[in-house]
């Protein structure tokens, strides 16, 4: 059981600084996920955890030792790739055997660690098969076989699912939620996939542009986001922002503000006491918790319908540039160019500053 | 050249394709099928009736050069394998070429890696070099090598050879294992890595195992052309005994001045000379203009 | 990932054979250009630019020339009509397609001086192929064509050069137009373009570039050829099938007689070498040209 810690760690590639001052602290056991937009950098800090780059400033901690110089294969991590990377030459079992092979072990040990680790997978009659014989899953599950088989102290995913179809990455998310559990290891996993973030991870960490957006729980960052990024991001289909105007009005519990298209909209006033009046913000409101209504708070025209079977996407046309797209379980009947209007669950509401923070904080 | 002209419609597309929409031929292809056949057949015809030539005995092969003769006797053969020296020949190029093709692999393979994989500065400016040395005219370099094995006594020598044949094919073969390096998915190299390969590791049991057949494929074609050299080896050997195939097939020819026209004996040099490479070709003929390909269009 | 020693010991036997047996003896060759030398001994004698000014003058060297210039232009453009008509013959649809290529390439893995043997006995008079084919066909007048005579045996020699880098030309410039999308092609389909529209607006734009490059290294290797006309010759060669690389054996090895002439050999060498340079920074220079990215 181990922990990690990050300390301002920073990258810099050819004058550019992909990675701007990452500090972290992972904990033992905990499945971590960094996930953000491609080029955020989280492949990148993945890869300096694993040694596989150099850090350029900051301080890496791994098992409370400095691991800056330490050589990858002695930091005790392990690391399944997004193509996988078999040893096309080499056997299951071989490709498995490989690293305990390089570190020394009898043929006898490695033997038994690969057949120990192979039942776990369930990979014991492919043992003998070279990688270009096995379907997507099997190959993925050798990937994984060959990380488990080091006994590392860490695991590293690099968007590991990536690859697969939507079924099997369904599958896939399930057994490694299983193997976590089961290994109890520490796990840290990059994917550009808010679903997977979500639904694997003990604690999130978002990057955007080279810099830590958030960390939290999956749920902490639905409920509060920390900024407009983190509520774009998570969440689908997207949050909707509108931009608004802040008129404190009324008793302290609830705030009024004035949106984009002219209308008024009672919210719940931030903890934080940090609105002003006049104040511009961006009013954060997510699909699901809109509801449509006859005299709702934000009329509109209804522009698109999409319907999954179990719910609906409504995309409504509020005399703003952009759609305002509501979530509704079911099959409500609705047509193309209705009039209707929507509620607005005044305490799932988010305000953003011109900073783009999320006034709760 | 006008029908050829109409001729191009789909290049590209393959031929089962276009089989199916056309159904039967169009005129542009039943021509094509003719010169085509007409000139695959004459090459074919060409090595067919060297072959056979040499079965003949001379006074048949003059009276009547286009017929199969009359007895097919193995005396030419014989006669070039001891009396004109082939069978020494033979050998020499088997040591030369084989010599010479595995010690550039083993020079020529590590090269191309750390070319092709490792970032160093002044990496493009060497690779750069090497590849200069393909535009570098062979004649220029008679006078030089000459003078420079024989300073270091390795004139008219095998060993002399063969270090030179290396060295002339090191940057046509740095060249194509280069390219071919870089096709390898780095992923590969991290996870060796990550397994606890140091770096001569992963290039030994990871990346050198993939590069197999790019490896397998610039090897034959060196040694096809090592094999068919005569203008180097020409200029650097002088010693009958030590004549590789091609320069005493040309010594042979050169003889034929003094010892009449022994056509029927040069034919059966020429069979000897050409049927490795056949044989090679007709079982890797893909793999080999393949790698042409890879090589040719810099 | 790897060290530096490691690198640099990778990287170090290609460099001494290379940097030992091709740059130096490039290098030897330019300096000993300047010299008139007729041996390794010390008969040594700097004649400066000497042997450059001899070869102005030398006769022999023009035709030498004038030969290679020939091989490099009518040649060069006889074996790109041959290749570009048999590339283009072999993707009309036929089937086959592999048999073909690899037949009319065949000749290139063969060892050149066999390839001449042949050409030889095909045009040799009274006995040859050609001449009992055409006596045959009752063709007298050609058959009495004295193919191997001096006048006409350039002319013999370059149709089996031709013939056999034809072959060659051909696979490299099937290569290029392999990499032209077959979906381009469908889309002229749909567009309504026929035959001739589809060649002249789409496959020769493409492969342009392509065609462009390879008659470069045609120049490139033209510039260098000896083997065959040398081989075709056989042991009387006659001045008039030298090229520039022949006369440079010639003079520095000698035929019957060695003339040793190694400086005046180098020099010629020298001047092949920067003629190759010319070309390959004209042409890098000529092609500037945006490349067709696809």
């Amino acid at each position: 059981m181990v922990s990690v810690v990050l300390k301002d760690i920073r990258k810099t590639y050819e004058q550019v600084e992909v990675l701007k001052g990452v500090d972290l602290d992972i904990r033992e056991g905990e499945f971590c996920v960094f996930v953000g937009p491609s080029g955020c950098g989280k492949s990148t800090l993945l890869r300096m955890i694993a040694g596989l780059e150099s850090i350029s400033s900051g301080e890496l901690w791994i098992d409370g030792q400095l691991a800056n110089d330490i050589a990858p294969a002695k930091r005790g991590l392990a690391m399944v790739f997004q193509s996988y990377a078999l040893y096309p030459h080499m056997t299951v079992a071989e490709n498995m055997g490989f690293g305990l092979r390089l570190a020394g072990k009898t043929k006898a040990e490695i033997a038994q660690r690969v057949r120990d680790v192979a039942t776990i997978l369930q990979l014991e009659t492919l043992l003998d098969r070279k990688p270009k014989a096995l379907s997507g899953g099997q190959r993925q599950r050798v990937a994984i076989g060959r990380a488990i088989a080091r006994d590392p102290k860490v695991f590293l995913f690099d968007e590991p699912l990536s690859n697969l179809d939507a079924e099997l990455r369904v599958r896939m998310r399930i057994e490694l939620a299983r193997l976590h559990e089961q290994l109890g290891t520490t796990m840290i996993y990059v994917t550009h996939d808010q679903v997977e973030a979500m639904t694997l991870a003990d604690k999130i960490v978002v990057l955007d542009g080279g810099i830590v957006q958030q960390v939290g729980s999956p749920l902490e960052l639905y409920t509060r986001p920390a900024n407009r990024f983190v509520a774009g991001f998570i969440g689908s289909p997207k949050m909707n922002f509108i931009e608004a105007e802040a008129i404190t009005q009324g008793n302290d519990a609830c705030s009024t503000i004035l949106l984009a298209n002219k209308r008024q909209l009672k919210v719940r006033t931030p903890a934080s006491g940090s609105l002003k009046q006049g104040e511009a913000v961006t009013l954060g409101i997510r699909p699901e918790h809109l509801t449509l209504s006859e005299h709702g708070a934000i009329p509109g025209e209804i522009e698109v319908v999409e319907r999954l079977g179990s719910e609906t996407y409504i995309h409504l046309n509020i005399g703003l540039p952009l759609p305002l797209v509501i979530k509704v379980y079911g099959n409500p009947e609705v047509r193309l160019h209705q009039a209707i209007a929507v509620d607005v669950m005044e305490d799932q509401c988010h305000l953003f500053d011109s900073n783009e923070h999320s006034h709760s904080r | 050249m006008s029908h050829l002209q109409q001729t191009p419609g789909q290049p590209g597309i393959s031929s089962s394709k276009k089989a199916r929409w056309t159904g039967n031929l169009s005129v542009a292809q039943a021509i094509s099928y003719l010169l085509l056949a007409v000139s695959s057949l004459f090459t074919v015809f060409f090595f067919a009736w060297v072959v056979i030539a040499s079965f003949k005995k001379n006074r048949d092969l003059f009276k009547f050069p286009w017929r199969l003769p009359d007895t097919w006797s193995i005396d030419n053969f014989v006669k070039v394998w001891t009396t004109n020296q082939f069978g020494v020949y033979f050998s020499n190029s088997i040591v030369v070429v084989c010599l010479s093709v595995i010690l550039l692999l083993i020079v020529a393979t590590p090269a191309a890696y750390v070319l092709s994989r490792s970032r160093f500065r002044g990496r493009e400016g060497i690779t750069n070099f090497f590849i200069v040395g393909m535009g570098i005219p062979v004649p220029l370099l008679f006078v030089p090598l000459f003078v420079t094995l024989s300073y270091i006594h390795l004139a008219d020598t095998l060993t002399g050879l063969i270090v030179v044949y290396i060295a002339l094919s090191i940057p046509f073969t740095v060249y194509v294992l280069t390219s071919f390096f870089s096709s390898l998915p780095h992923e590969l190299e991290d996870a060796a890595i990550l397994d606890g390969c140091r770096d001569w590791q992963v290039f030994w049991h990871v990346m050198l195992p993939l590069a197999m057949p790019g490896v397998a494929t610039v090897a034959l074609l060196n040694f096809v052309w090592l094999w068919n050299e005569y203008q180097l080896s020409l200029v650097l050997i002088n010693s009958p005994e030590n004549r590789t195939l091609s320069l005493g097939l040309y010594a042979l020819i050169n003889s034929m001045q003094y010892s009449g026209g022994d056509w029927a004996s040069l034919f059966a040099g020429v069979t000897i000379v050409t049927v490795p490479t056949v044989i090679l070709y007709l079982f890797l003929s893909e793999r080999m203009i393949g790698g042409m390909t890879m090589g040719g269009v810099k | 990932m790897m060290r530096k020693r490691m690198i640099g010991l990778f990287l170090l036997p290609a460099l001494v054979f290379y940097i030992g047996f091709v740059i130096a003896p490039a290098i030897q060759a330019i300096v000993l250009s300047f010299f008139d030398t007729s041996g390794f001994s010390d008969a040594r004698r700097f004649v400066g630019l000497g042997n450059y000014a001899k070869l102005l003058g030398d006769e022999v060297f023009w035709k030498a020339g004038a030969n290679t210039l020939l091989i490099m232009v009518i040649g060069g453009v006889a074996v790109f009509l041959l290749a570009f008509g048999y590339t283009m013959m072999i993707n009309s649809g036929i089937r086959w397609r592999k048999l073909f290529r690899a037949a009319i390439f065949m000749p290139n893995i063969v060892a050149v001086v066999a390839i001449t043997s042949f050409w030889s006995f095909l045009f040799m008079p009274r006995y040859g192929l050609l001449f009992s084919l055409l006596k045959h066909l009752q063709l007298d007048t050609l058959a009495g064509i004295a193919w191997t005579a001096p006048e006409n045996v350039f002319w013999s020699m370059l149709l089996g050069l031709v013939w056999l880098s034809s072959g060659f030309f051909m696979i490299l410039i099937m290569a290029g137009a392999d990499k032209i999308p077959s979906d381009i092609y469908e889309a002229a389909r749909l567009d309504g373009a026929g035959h001739v529209e589809t060649f002249r607006h789409i496959t020769l734009p493409m492969i342009w570039d392509v065609l462009a490059i390879t008659y470069v290294l045609w120049l490139i290797q033209a510039l260098k050829t000896m083997e065959f006309p040398y081989a075709f010759g056989g042991p009387n060669i006659d001045s008039n099938l030298y090229t520039t690389a022949i006369y440079l054996y010639v003079q520095g090895f000698g035929q019957r007689q060695p003339i040793y002439a190694l400086g005046y050999a180098t020099a010629i060498g020298v001047v092949m070498l920067v003629v190759t340079t010319v070309i390959v920074l004209a042409c890098r220079r000529l092609m500037r040209r945006e490349r067709l990215e696809y």
